[in-house]
C-alpha cells in the first residue's frame, strides 16, 4: 500500500539568499581584504621605530649591547649581531650617515617609520669599507611619474627617503670574545649627523 | 536577516580571514618553501608586495633585503610536525652557504631563550664542522656535544636562518643564475621527544 507522499526537506532558506546580496559580499570582502593589508603598516600599535625609537636620541647614532633574554628590543633579534642605530627625522633638513662595514656580515640599512627598507648596503658589496650617505626627503611628486619636475637623483650618495622620519641601522656580526673591543669600535665610528657632509 | 549574516560572514569574516592568512602564512606570491624553511622572497625590498610589507610591519621587525640577506624561519621539522622544546632535533646539511651565515633559535614570540649557557645562536665563525665540511646542530633542554642550542622549556620554538649574500653562494641548491637563492638550508631531525 503506498503511502501518502512525506512532504520533503524544505530547502525554502536557499532561494531566500540573494544572488545580489552574495556578489556584493564577495566585491566588499575583497575590498575589506585590500584595505586592511594596505592599512596594517599603518596600523601597528607598536611599531618597530616606536619600540626602538624610545629612549634614543633622534639624529644621533647609538651603540647598543647585544640582545640578551628580557632586553630584546624587537622580535627575533639574534644576539650574533650587534647594533648601531640612528633613529632620524629630516624635518629640520639632511641627515649625514657614516659608517664603517669592515668584514662580510657588516650591512647599513635605513627604514622608514613604518618599517619599508629603502636602501641596504653590505660589507661583502663594498670595494672600500667607509660609507658616507646624505640623506634628504624625497622631492618626488606625482608629476614625476610623467617625466615632469625635479631630475632623477643619479648621485650614489645622496639617498631620497620616502617618509621624513626612520631608523639608521648598523649591523655587525659577533666574531666571538677575542673580537668584541674591535667590533664595538668599529661599530662607534659609526654616525648620523644634521646637516650635509662637511668637507 | 539571512542575507545579512551571509553578507556580513563573506564581507567582513571572508575578507579579514584572507588578510590574516596572506600575512601570517604567506602565500606562493609572497614565500619560498623549501622543506621546514619559509623564506618570504621581497622581505626588505623596494619593490615588497603589501602582503610582505604588512607581515613584517605587523611583527614589527626590520628586514634587510633579501638581496643582501637571505632569511630563512622554521617552525617546523622536517616531517612536518611542530618543533616544541620538549623534543630533541638535529639540523643537519652541509654549510648554507659560501659567505657569513648565523643559525639562531627563539619561542615563538621571538624571545631569546634563557639558559646558563648564554648561548642562543651558531655562525659560520662559531659552528663546528665535520671533516667532510658537514655541520650538524643539535637543538635539545640538556647539554649536547657539539653544535648545541639549548631548548630550556620555551614551548614551541622558531628557527632562523640568515645568509649573507644568498646570490652569490657557492655551493650545491638552486642555479647560481640569475636572481634565485643559492642556499643550502639543513634538514630538521627530530631524534626524540
Amino acid at each position: 500500500m503506498l503511502k501518502p507522499s512525506q512532504p520533503r526537506p524544505s530547502k525554502r532558506w536557499l532561494p531566500r539568499l540573494s544572488l545580489h546580496v552574495l556578489l556584493v559580499a564577495l566585491v566588499t570582502g575583497g575590498i575589506v581584504h585590500i584595505t586592511s593589508t594596505l592599512a596594517i603598516p599603518y596600523m601597528g600599535a607598536s611599531t618597530a621605530f616606536d619600540r626602538v625609537s624610545a629612549g634614543l636620541t633622534l639624529n644621533a647614532m647609538r651603540v647598543l649591547p647585544p640582545a640578551a633574554p628580557g632586553s630584546e628590543l624587537l622580535p627575533f633579534s639574534d644576539p650574533v649581531h650587534q647594533l648601531a642605530i640612528c633613529p632620524f627625522d629630516l624635518n629640520d633638513g639632511l641627515l649625514t650617515v657614516t659608517a664603517t662595514l669592515p668584514d662580510p656580515g657588516w650591512s647599513l640599512a635605513i627604514y622608514t617609520q613604518h618599517g619599508d627598507n629603502f636602501y641596504a648596503v653590505a660589507a661583502a658589496g663594498l670595494r672600500q669599507p667607509d660609507v658616507t650617505l646624505v640623506l634628504e626627503p624625497s622631492r618626488a611628486t606625482l608629476l614625476n611619474l610623467f617625466g615632469i619636475g625635479t631630475a632623477p637623483n643619479f648621485d650614489p650618495s645622496r639617498i631620497q627617503a620616502p617618509e621624513h622620519r626612520g631608523l639608521v641601522v648598523v649591523r655587525a656580526p659577533r666574531h666571538g670574545r677575542a673580537f668584541e673591543e674591535r667590533t664595538a669600535a668599529m661599530l662607534a665610528r659609526a654616525r648620523c649627523t644634521s646637516g650635509p657632509a662637511s668637507g | 536577516m539571512l542575507n545579512m549574516l551571509l553578507f556580513l560572514l563573506i564581507a567582513v569574516g571572508g575578507g579579514l580571514s584572507a588578510t590574516w592568512i596572506m600575512i601570517e602564512r604567506g602565500s606562493a606570491l609572497t614565500t619560498e618553501i623549501n622543506g621546514p624553511w619559509t623564506h618570504w622572497t621581497a622581505a626588505g625590498r623596494l619593490d615588497a608586495d603589501p602582503y610582505t610589507r604588512a607581515h613584517f610591519a605587523r611583527h614589527a621587525l626590520l628586514p634587510v633585503s633579501t638581496a643582501l640577506i637571505g632569511s630563512y624561519q622554521a617552525t617546523l621539522d622536517s616531517e612536518g610536525r611542530p618543533l616544541h622544546s620538549s623534543c630533541e632535533y638535529v639540523l643537519e646539511g652541509p654549510e648554507p652557504s659560501r659567505g657569513w651565515w648565523s643559525l639562531a633559535v627563539f619561542d615563538a614570540g621571538g624571545k631569546l631563550i634563557r639558559n646558563d649557557a648564554g648561548r642562543h645562536s651558531f655562525s659560520s665563525d662559531t659552528a663546528m664542522r665535520a671533516p667532510s665540511g658537514r655541520v650538524a646542530i643539535h637543538l635539545a633542554r640538556s647539554a649536547r656535544p657539539g653544535n648545541w642550542l639549548p631548548t630550556g622549556g620555551a614551548g614551541r620554538l622558531v628557527l632562523v636562518l640568515q645568509v649573507e649574500d644568498p646570490h652569490d653562494a657557492a655551493m650545491g641548491g638552486a642555479a647560481n643564475s640569475g636572481d634565485e637563492p643559492n642556499v643550502q638550508l639543513p634538514s630538521v631531525r627530530r631524534i626524540a621527544c
